[in-house]
C-alpha cells in the first residue's frame, strides 16, 4: 500500500521566512482600526520563492487579496527533502494588525536596536517575527531569530509579535550612534500549527507500499505510551500481537520474515524484552518507514516486510534536552550544535523497576524467597558534520542491554530455581554523503556490531532439564552499505548500491539435551557440550531505475544476493518492479511485483542441531492499488496484495533409510505459504487541531507445512483488523487522542477428544486444524490526554494514558484442564491507566 | 507499556482458571497401566506374553469397571481408529489380563513404523473403561514394547517405601507398600517415596543422529487421592544425583476426612511403571 496522503520522502529542513514585505492594509479597514487573520496555503519552490497562494479560510475579499499579494512577495530559505532543496506547501496565517505611524527622524540622530526572539519552552528562534518600536521603526527576525533596526535615540518601547504567538513588549534606551542589545524575548504559542508542512507530489525513488509516520504522529498516538515505534502497529498490514507484545506480524507472516533497521542497518530487536519500550529514544527519531511488502531492491534477505527507523540530526539552533522519570525508568536526551557545521545528539535510558518490583512479589518460606530482577538500558549518540565542500559526515553509536534474573531459593517445598537471560548489542555506524553534482551523489555507510545473547538456568524444567544449563552466542558483525544515485536524464534516474554483511558467530552451550531419537513418555536427557564458530557472509548488490514518462512512473529493480556459510553457498536473483500512474494531481494508481529470498537462521543450519544443507526460502509478492487526495489534509489509499511463499523451513520427523541408518535433518525446505487481502487507509494529516486515520485490513494467511498436509491458518491469521486513531488539540497546551481497535480473534485448533497415555501419565489431545475455531474478536478503546506547561526556557508535560478504557475482556488463548474436559481462557490486560511526566528545554 | 509487561507476567501466573487438579480422583479415572515385562522379547516364532494391569478407580461407586481393548500400530490419537488393516479388536477384557501377541502382528507393526522399530517395536494397546453403561467412558493407551531376543530389556521400577515428614522433620519410620497411613486431621504431612535400588537403570539407546548413546533413568512420581484428602503437587521427579530432596518431601498430603486412599505411581520414562496404594485413616 502506498504511503497515504502522499507524505513523500523525509523532510530534513523546514523553510524559513527571510523576507516578509508588509501587505497593503485596506485603507477603509485601517481607518476603522479593523484587524484580521487570513489563513493561506502557500507553495514554495526549491529556491524559496512563492509560486502559489490559496486562501484556505477567507475573511473578507480586501483582506484576502492584500494577504495573497503580500505573501507572493515573501522569500523563504528553501525546504529540504532528504537533504536536497525541494518544493513544499505550507500553511501560513497573515495577521493584519494596526501599526504605529512612522515618524521620520533627521539623519544622524539614529541608534540601533538589536535583539533575539525565541519560542517559549523550546527556545527555538522564531524566524519572521516582527519587532516594531513606538516610532514605527521595524524589522523582521531572520532564521536565527535575530532582528536589528535603526531608530531615534531615547527610551523606546519595542513590540515583538509573530503569527500564532502572543505579543511581548520590552523597553530599551537607544543611544545616538550606538547599538543597544535588547533582552531576549520569549513568545508563547497561542495557536496550534500555524506553520506546518505537508509535502505533495511524487515519492521519488521509493516503494509505493511505504508508509511513513513523522515524529509528531509517532509520539501522540494513544496506546503507544510515548513509544513511537509502537505507533506503526496502528497501520494496515500489521496483525495484533498477543497482550501488548511488540512482535511484528506483517501480512500474515512470522516476525522473523520482517527485517528491522536503524538508518538502513539491521538491528537484532526493536523492543526491550520483546515487548517493552523500543530501544531508541523517541526524541532521536525522525521517522519510521514501514514496508508491509513490495519494497524495492534496497532491502533484501527478508521474505515479507521491512521497517526502517530513521534518526535525526541534532538541533542546529541551540542546545535542547528532555528528561523523564517514572516508576519504571529514567530517560535523558540532549542535543545541540558544537560548532556551526557540527551537531550532536545524545540519549540514554535505564530502568529501575528492579527497585520497586520486590514490593509486588510475594515471599513465602514454603515456596522459597523469590527475586525477579529485570534490568534494561540503552543509549544513542549521533554526531553530524558538514564539510566545507558540502560533504556530510555522520557517526552513530547505539546499544541496548536486557537482563532478566529470576532467583528462587528453595523453600521447604521447592527446589532452587535460577534463570538468567541476557541480550545486548552495540553498533557503530559511520556515514559519508557527497553531492558530486546536481545529478550525481554518492553515499557510503560502514558499520560494526557486537551482539551477545546468553542464558543460564538451574531448576528450570523437569527431570534432567532441571540440571544447570547455559548457552551463549556472540556475533561480530561488519556491514557496509553504499549507493550511487544518478539523474541521467529528466526522465531517468538510476540507483546502484551494495549491501554487505559479514558475521562471525561464536556459540557455546552446556545443556541437557533429550538425545534419544525416540521417547516413550518422559524425555531422558544427557549433558551436551559444544562450542564452535560459524562465519557467514551475505553479499548484496542492486540496481534500480526510475523512468518517468508523463504521468507514468516505472521503477524496475534487480537485486543479486549471495550467501555463504561454512562449506555452503547460495545465491538469489530478485527482480522487482513497481509502477505508478497519476490519473490527476490528486489520484494515482499503482502496482508492483517482486521476488524475495531469505536465508535460514544460524540455528537452522547448525551441523549438530540443524540442517546445513538448507536452501533459501522465497516469496513472490504482487499488489495493486489506488491513492486519492481529497484535499491537502484528507486522503485515502487502498491496495490489494497476494504473497506466495515457498521453500519455507519446517521441522520434519526422522526416517530410516534403506541401509538401516537414520536420516534426521530436523529441518527441511518443505513449507508453502500464501497470504492475500485488502488494505485501506483513510488519513487526515497532522495539522492545526485535528489528525487521525482509519486503517482496515481484510486478509487471510495460510501455511502448508509439508507435502500431503492440508492448508491451515497461520497462527496469527486475523481476517479483520480495524484501527481508528484520532487526535485533537483544542489549544496549544492540550493534546487529546483516542484509538479504537477491532481485530478478529486468533485461530486455534480445537480439541476433539483426549486419550490417557499411560507411559507419560498425561492426556494426549487430538485436535482439528488451526483455524477450525477462533478466539472471540478483540475490542479495545484507548485514550490519552496530555497537558503542557510552558515557561520561558522549558516545558513540563504531564500525560495520562488509559488502555482499555471500557475494561473489555479480550480472550487471548484457550487453556484446558489436565484431561481436556474443562476449558477456560487467558484474557488480556484490564483497564490500565499509566501516567508520565517529562521536562523539555 | 513497561508497566503493562510486568502486569501481564503477574496476571498470567495469577489469572489462569481454577481447574480441578489431576491428583483429585473424583470420578472414573485410569491412573496407570503396567505391562510386565515393560519390554517383551520376540523372535520369528514367538513373542513373550505380557501381563497387563490397569489401575482404574472410581471413588463414587463399587460398581464393576468394564474394559474394552484393541491393539494396533501406534496412532497419533492413541486410539485404534486408523489403519484397520493392522487393528485387532480384543473385545471385553479384565483390568488385569495376559496378552499373547502373535509375532506376525509385531512384524506388521514394525513395517508400519517410519523408523522400522528402531529402539523397540511398538504395539499400541488402546482401551476404554466405564461401568458398562457407556457413560463417563475414559479412553487410554499403553505401548507394548518388543525387542529382539538377547540384550537387556527394561524392568518396571518399584516403590520400596514412603517416608512421612512434618514441618521438615521425619515422622516415624518409612511406610512399606500396602500399609495403612494414619494421618492427623487437617495437618500437612510430607511424602517422600523411594524406589528400590534396581529401579534406576542405565541403558543404551539411539541418539538423534542414529548413534548409540548411554543414558540413565530418572523416575517421576504421580500422586492421587480420593475425596477427603488433597495433595499440593501432582507430580515430582526423583531428585538428581547429588541433589538433596526438600525436607518436607516431594509432595504434601492433608487428610480432612477418612477413610481415604492415596495412590503413588512411578514411571521410568521408558514404558516401565508401577504403583502403591495406601488406605488412609485419621489418627485416633
Amino acid at each position: 500500500m502506498t504511503v497515504a496522503v502522499l507524505l513523500a520522502a523525509q523532510l530534513t529542513r523546514l523553510p524559513q521566512l527571510l523576507e516578509a514585505p508588509p501587505a497593503a492594509y485596506p485603507p477603509e479597514r485601517l481607518a476603522r482600526g479593523e484587524t484580521a487573520d487570513v489563513a493561506c496555503s502557500v507553495d514554495i519552490d526549491e529556491h524559496g520563492a512563492v509560486t502559489q497562494v490559496v486562501v484556505e479560510q477567507p475573511v473578507a475579499p480586501d483582506f484576502d487579496a492584500a494577504a495573497v499579494e503580500a505573501i507572493r512577495r515573501f522569500r523563504f530559505s528553501p525546504a529540504e527533502i532528504d537533504g536536497q532543496p525541494a518544493a513544499v506547501r505550507i500553511r501560513y496565517v497573515y495577521h493584519f494588525v494596526v501599526e504605529q505611524e512612522r515618524v521620520e527622524q533627521p539623519r544622524g540622530a539614529r541608534g540601533t536596536v538589536k535583539g533575539t526572539v525565541v519560542e517559549a519552552g523550546t527556545r527555538r528562534p522564531i524566524a519572521g517575527a516582527e519587532a516594531v518600536d513606538d516610532t514605527g521603526a521595524q524589522a523582521v527576525a531572520d532564521a536565527q531569530g535575530r532582528y536589528s533596526f535603526e531608530t531615534s535615540p531615547g527610551p523606546r518601547r519595542v513590540t515583538v509579535s509573530a503569527p500564532g504567538f502572543d505579543n511581548r513588549q520590552i523597553d530599551v534606551v537607544v543611544v545616538e550612534g550606538g547599538a543597544v542589545e535588547a533582552r531576549r524575548v520569549w513568545l508563547h504559542r497561542t495557536a496550534v500549527g500555524d506553520l506546518q508542512a505537508t509535502i505533495p507530489g511524487d515519492k521519488p525513488h521509493d516503494a509505493p507500499t511505504r508508509r511513513t509516520l513523522t515524529h509528531d504522529e509517532l509520539v501522540n498516538v494513544p496506546g503507544s505510551l510515548n513509544d513511537p515505534i509502537r505507533a506503526v502497529q496502528n497501520l494496515p498490514g500489521l496483525a495484533r500481537a498477543p497482550f501488548l507484545g511488540g512482535a511484528l506480524l506483517v501480512r500474515g507472516s512470522p516476525p522473523q520474515d520482517t527485517g528491522t533497521y536503524l538508518d538502513g542497518h539491521r538491528i537484532p530487536q526493536l523492543y526491550h524484552f520483546l515487548g517493552g519500550p523500543s530501544v531508541i529514544n523517541e526524541q532521536l527519531l525522525d521517522r519510521i518507514d514501514f514496508y508491509p511488502g513490495g519494497y524495492g531492491a534496497v532491502y533484501g534477505r527478508n521474505l515479507t516486510g521491512a521497517i526502517d527507523v530513521g534518526t535525526r540530526k541534532g538541533d542546529t539552533t541551540g542546545f535542547h534536552g528532555q528528561g523523564s522519570l517514572d516508576l519504571i525508568e529514567a530517560v535523558a536526551f540532549v542535543e545541540g550544535p558544537i560548532e556551526p557545521r557540527t551537531q550532536v545528539a545524545l540519549a540514554a535510558r535505564r530502568s529501575h523497576i528492579d527497585v520497586f518490583l520486590p514490593l509486588f512479589i510475594p515471599n513465602d518460606p514454603n515456596q522459597g524467597v523469590t527475586s525477579i530482577v529485570p534490568i534494561y538500558w540503552d543509549y544513542q549518540g549521533r554526531v553530524d558534520h558538514r564539510l566545507e565542500n558540502g560533504d556530510e559526515l555522520g557517526l552513530l553509536l547505539f546499544g541496548s542491554n536486557d537482563r532478566l534474573s529470576i532467583v528462587q531459593k528453595g523453600g521447604r517445598r521447592t527446589l532452587p530455581l535460577s534463570v538468567d537471560s541476557h541480550l545486548a548489542f552495540h553498533r557503530f555506524v559511520a556515514s559519508w554523503k557527497r553531492m558530486v553534482s546536481d545529478t550525481l551523489s554518492f553515499s557510503v555507510s560502514p558499520a560494526l556490531g557486537w551482539t551477545k545473547q546468553s542464558a543460564q538456568t538451574q531448576g528450570a524444567g523437569t527431570g534432567g532439564f532441571a540440571n544447570p544449563q547455559s548457552a551463549d552466542v556472540t556475533i561480530l558483525t561488519g556491514e557496509i552499505r553504499s549507493e550511487a544515485r544518478w539523474k541521467a536524464r529528466e526522465y531517468l534516474e538510476l540507483r546502484l548500491g551494495t549491501d554487505v554483511e559479514l558475521d562471525r558467530a561464536a556459540y557455546s552451550a552446556d545443556i541437557q539435551s533429550s538425545l534419544q531419537l525416540r521417547n516413550l513418555g518422559i524425555p531422558i536427557t544427557q549433558p551436551t557440550r559444544f562450542s564452535r564458530v560459524q562465519p557467514a557472509q551475505f553479499w548484496g548488490e542492486y540496481v534500480e531505475a526510475q523512468v518517468t514518462a508523463g504521468s507514468l512512473s516505472l521503477t524496475p529493480g534487480l537485486r543479486f544476493d549471495h550467501f555463504h556459510w561454512r562449506r555452503h553457498a547460495r545465491w538469489s536473483i530478485d527482480p522487482r518492479l513497481w509502477a505508478r500512474y497519476a490519473l490527476s494531481d490528486r489520484t494515482a494508481i499503482k502496482a508492483y511485483a517482486g521476488l524475495y529470498h531469505q536465508p535460514p537462521t544460524g540455528q537452522q543450519i547448525d551441523d549438530d542441531i540443524g540442517n546445513p544443507d538448507l536452501g533459501l526460502a522465497w516469496a513472490a509478492q504482487f499488489g495493486a492499488g489506488v491513492e486519492h487526495r481529497f484535499s491537502d489534509v484528507w486522503s485515502v489509499s487502498a491496495e490489494v496484495f497476494y504473497n506466495r511463499r515457498g521453500s519455507l523451513i519446517v521441522t520434519v520427523d526422522p526416517v530410516l533409510r534403506a541401509n538401516g541408518t537414520v536420516y534426521n535433518p530436523r529441518f527441511e525446505n518443505n513449507g508453502i505459504g500464501r497470504a492475500y487481502g485488502l488494505e485501506l487507509l483513510i488519513r487526515r494529516e497532522i495539522t492545526s487541531r485535528l489528525y487521525g486515520w482509519l486503517a482496515y485490513t481484510l486478509s487471510r494467511s495460510q501455511i502448508l507445512p509439508n507435502r500431503g498436509d492440508a492448508w491451515r491458518a497461520f497462527q496469527f491469521d486475523q481476517p479483520h483488523i480495524l484501527t481508528i486513531v484520532a487526535g485533537y488539540r483544542p489549544k496549544p497546551q492540550w493534546d487529546l487522542s483516542t484509538r479504537f481497535r477491532f481485530v478478529s480473534g486468533n485461530p486455534y485448533a480445537p480439541v476433539d477428544f483426549a486419550t490417557f497415555d499411560a507411559d507419560s501419565g498425561n492426556f494426549v489431545p487430538t485436535r482439528g486444524e488451526v483455524g477450525d475455531s477462533r478466539e472471540p474478536p478483540f475490542l479495545q478503546l484507548d485514550a490519552r490526554a496530555q497537558y503542557t506547561w510552558t515557561w520561558d526556557a522549558w516545558q513540563l508535560s504531564l500525560y495520562l494514558d488509559v488502555q482499555n478504557v471500557t475494561n473489555h475482556t479480550n480472550e487471548e488463548f484457550h487453556v484446558y484442564d489436565y484431561r481436556f474436559r474443562d476449558q477456560g481462557s487467558i484474557s488480556g490486560l484490564p483497564i490500565l491507566p499509566t501516567f508520565g511526566v517529562k521536562g523539555k528545554f | 507499556m513497561r508497566a503493562a509487561i510486568i502486569l501481564a507476567a503477574i496476571c498470567l501466573a495469577a489469572c489462569t482458571p481454577d481447574f480441578e487438579a489431576s491428583s483429585d480422583v473424583r470420578d472414573l479415572r485410569v491412573l496407570a497401566v503396567q505391562a510386565e515385562p515393560p519390554e517383551a522379547q520376540f523372535d520369528a516364532t514367538t513373542a513373550d506374553p505380557v501381563d497387563l494391569h490397569v489401575l482404574a478407580v472410581d471413588p463414587r461407586t463399587a460398581a464393576p469397571i468394564t474394559l474394552h481393548a484393541a491393539i494396533c500400530a501406534p496412532t497419533d490419537s492413541h486410539r485404534c481408529d486408523e489403519g484397520p488393516f493392522i487393528t485387532r479388536d480384543l473385545g471385553t477384557r479384565p483390568l488385569s489380563t495376559t496378552l499373547l501377541i502373535p509375532p506376525e502382528f509385531v512384524a506388521l507393526a514394525q513395517a508400519d513404523d517410519d523408523l522400522k522399530g528402531l529402539g523397540g517395536i511398538r504395539v499400541q494397546y488402546s482401551f476404554s473403561v466405564d461401568h458398562g453403561d457407556g457413560s463417563g467412558t475414559v479412553y487410554g493407551s499403553k505401548v507394548l514394547l518388543y525387542s529382539p531376543r538377547g540384550g537387556t530389556p527394561n524392568q518396571n521400577p518399584a516403590i520400596a517405601s514412603v517416608q512421612l515428614s512434618r514441618e521438615g522433620l521425619k515422622l516415624g519410620e518409612p511406610v512399606a507398600r500396602g500399609e495403612t497411613l494414619q494421618l492427623p486431621k487437617n495437618v500437612e504431612i510430607g511424602l517422600r517415596p523411594t524406589v528400590t535400588d534396581a529401579s534406576i537403570e542405565s541403558y543404551v539407546t539411539t541418539d538423534l543422529r542414529g548413534n548409540p548413546v548411554s543414558l540413565k533413568e530418572q523416575p517421576r512420581y504421580s500422586f492421587f487421592v480420593a475425596p477427603g484428602a488433597e495433595v499440593d503437587r501432582d507430580t515430582a521427579d526423583e531428585p538428581l544425583e547429588g541433589v538433596m530432596a526438600p525436607p518436607d518431601g516431594l509432595s504434601r498430603i492433608t487428610l480432612h476426612s477418612a477413610p481415604g486412599t492415596l495412590w503413588i505411581v512411578v514411571r521410568d520414562g521408558r514404558g516401565g511403571e508401577s504403583w502403591v496404594t495406601f488406605p488412609l485413616e485419621l489418627t485416633p
